[in-house]
């Protein structure tokens, strides 16, 4: 519920967002066309740092099972760059107590990039203008109703918030330098793929897409075991997991 | 729990602590050794710190099979680098290749995270003995500095009760146990041990079966054996006669073989 609440003021913030962007062919509000026809530099000024400010609202949210993440982790992000082909994720994991001495929380971040995506079907079924919510334009693969992204290249790290692990060696052990590995954060390298189902414009109510992905990913630690063993192969440390994505905007 | 727990690819955290297959290991081995029906006179085998050397512990478990005049193999601690479930299974699918039975006590680097815990559910107790011919084993946990001296670490709580133990039997049956082996990964003056207690834990040693010399400058049939300096060495720590034989890391290849006769002992290193 607490995510249902956290996607929905989302929500809201995308509406400001929408409405930001599109005040300049606001009719509704005179009071816009009218300032908006003979700004004052303080009216750009404000006007110029609220758009900004807004970049600033996450347009994805993701849920995911497994990989590495905690057993369920749910968070947000932002797309962006040249056909959104980036992709920064925030997400918080959770481990139950039956799988461990106590039940644990971790937070992750996480970096992806989505070189290639392929529209499957006919190219204007989900919108057929090829202007996004934002009015910006859309790549025809989101045009269509279904879409493919073949890779997904994933770096992530992540924390877990528990006191039996450091960031710095307590002084305890040699001063401080006796395992010399930060034991509260791992980093993680993965790849992915991702099938993604473009709502149409008419249908949309809280997201206009909706992906689902697999991604396959190891971790530091695990690859410092496997790289001086022949017995260690790639299987044995990579790692599945399955999410859904939310796009807002 | 997991929801695939048929696929072993699914993997929530690098520190979640449920593995598949084999646990309660100690328990398992510790009934192999007693179906032994070992007599007087066996041998057995001695390796440690095997953390993230996979290769070389395939290595030394067909040495050691290939032999066949190994009753058992006792593991010194440092299964794992990182306290890793991960590097506790990989390490327990290659020490399950021995033919015989193998028993292993906890290093520092298995306390690491949760490793304690999943020592606990993999493996047992952190303290343990058990009984072979005449010999009592005493296998202590010695790494006190993981939990910042919190825990008694050596427990003399469990030494009074083996000293106990092996005082009632002895009574009972004279000599029925003449011989102590004490197993640890860190040796007192390490920095892992409870160096405070280095000279209660000598005077404690002494009251078990064979670590009191009959006469002066006699040859003790009893002695401890450790891991964790990653050197093959044998010191004499207190000048007391009671001899501390440290075996290296795995990556250095060689292991001990300890022959226990006419309530005596002799120690082999093998490289292999």
């Amino acid at each position: 519920m607490k995510l249902k609440l956290l996607i929905f003021s989302f929500l809201a913030m995308a509406d400001v967002a929408i409405f930001a962007q599109e005040e300049e062919i606001c009719l509704l509000d005179t009071l816009v066309v009218e300032t908006v026809a003979h700004p004052t530099a303080y009216e750009q000024r404000v006007k110029h740092r609220r758009e900004r400010w807004l970049d600033l609202c996450p347009s994805l949210g993701i849920v995911q099972y497994a990989g590495d993440m905690g057993m369920v982790s749910a968070g947000f992000g932002w797309d962006y760059g040249r056909r959104e082909r980036w992709e920064t994720h925030v997400a918080v994991g959770f481990l139950p107590k039956e799988l461990g001495p106590n039940a644990d929380v971790m937070l992750t971040l996480r970096e992806n990039l989505v070189p290639w995506s392929f529209g499957l079907g006919r190219r204007t079924w989900a919108d057929p203008h090829g202007v996004g919510t934002l009015g910006n334009p859309l790549p025809w693969s989101r045009r269509a109703a279904v879409s493919f992204e073949p890779a997904v290249f994933t770096l992530f790290i992540n924390t877990i918030f528990d006191d039996e692990f450091w960031i710095h060696e307590p002084d305890k052990y040699n001063g401080g330098s006796y395992y010399r590995f930060p034991s509260k954060i791992r980093f993680h390298a993965g790849l992915g793929s991702r099938l993604s189902l473009n709502i149409p414009q008419a249908r949309r109510r809280h997201f206009d897409r909706v992906s689902f992905y697999y991604v396959l990913s190891t971790y530091d630690l695990a690859i410092i075991n496997a790289l001086p063993n022949e017995k260690i192969s790639l299987g044995d440390i990579l790692t599945l997991g399955f999410g859904v994505q939310y796009k807002f905007f | 729990m997991p929801l695939l727990a048929g696929c072993n690819m699914i993997q929530y955290h690098p520190y979640e602590c449920h593995f598949d297959g084999d646990r309660h290991l100690t328990q398992k081995n510790l009934q192999q050794i007693e179906s032994l029906r070992l007599g007087p006179t066996f041998r057995f085998a001695f390796i440690s710190d095997t953390q993230r050397c996979y290769d070389d512990t395939d290595d030394v478990v067909a040495h050691i099979n290939a032999r066949g005049d190994i009753d058992f193999v006792v593991h010194g601690g440092d299964m794992t680098d990182f306290g890793l479930t991960d590097e506790f299974v990989w390490m327990r699918n290659s020490l399950t290749a021995f033919q015989m039975p193998w028993v292993s006590i906890i290093g520092n680097h298995d306390y690491l995270g949760h490793g304690e815990y999943i020592y606990q559910e993999m493996f047992g107790d952190l303290n343990y003995s058990f009984t072979v011919g005449h010999v009592r084993f005493e296998m202590i946990n010695t790494v006190a500095l993981e939990l910042d001296y919190s825990t008694p670490i050596p427990d003399f709580d469990f030494l009074e009760r083996e000293v106990n133990y092996i005082d009632s039997v002895n009574a009972v049956h004279p000599d029925s146990i003449a011989q102590t082996v004490f197993v640890m990964h860190s040796r007192p003056f390490d920095e892992q041990f409870n160096n405070n207690v280095n000279k209660p834990f000598d005077r404690y040693l002494h009251f078990f079966p064979g670590m009191t010399a009959d006469a002066e400058g006699a040859h003790l049939r009893s002695f401890c054996l450790n891991g964790h300096n990653h050197h093959t060495q044998t010191l004499d720590l207190f000048g007391d006669g009671i001899l501390f034989y440290g075996i290296c890391n795995i990556h250095k290849r060689q292991y001990y073989v300890i022959t226990i006769s006419n309530n005596d002992y002799e120690i082999e290193t093998v490289d292999f």
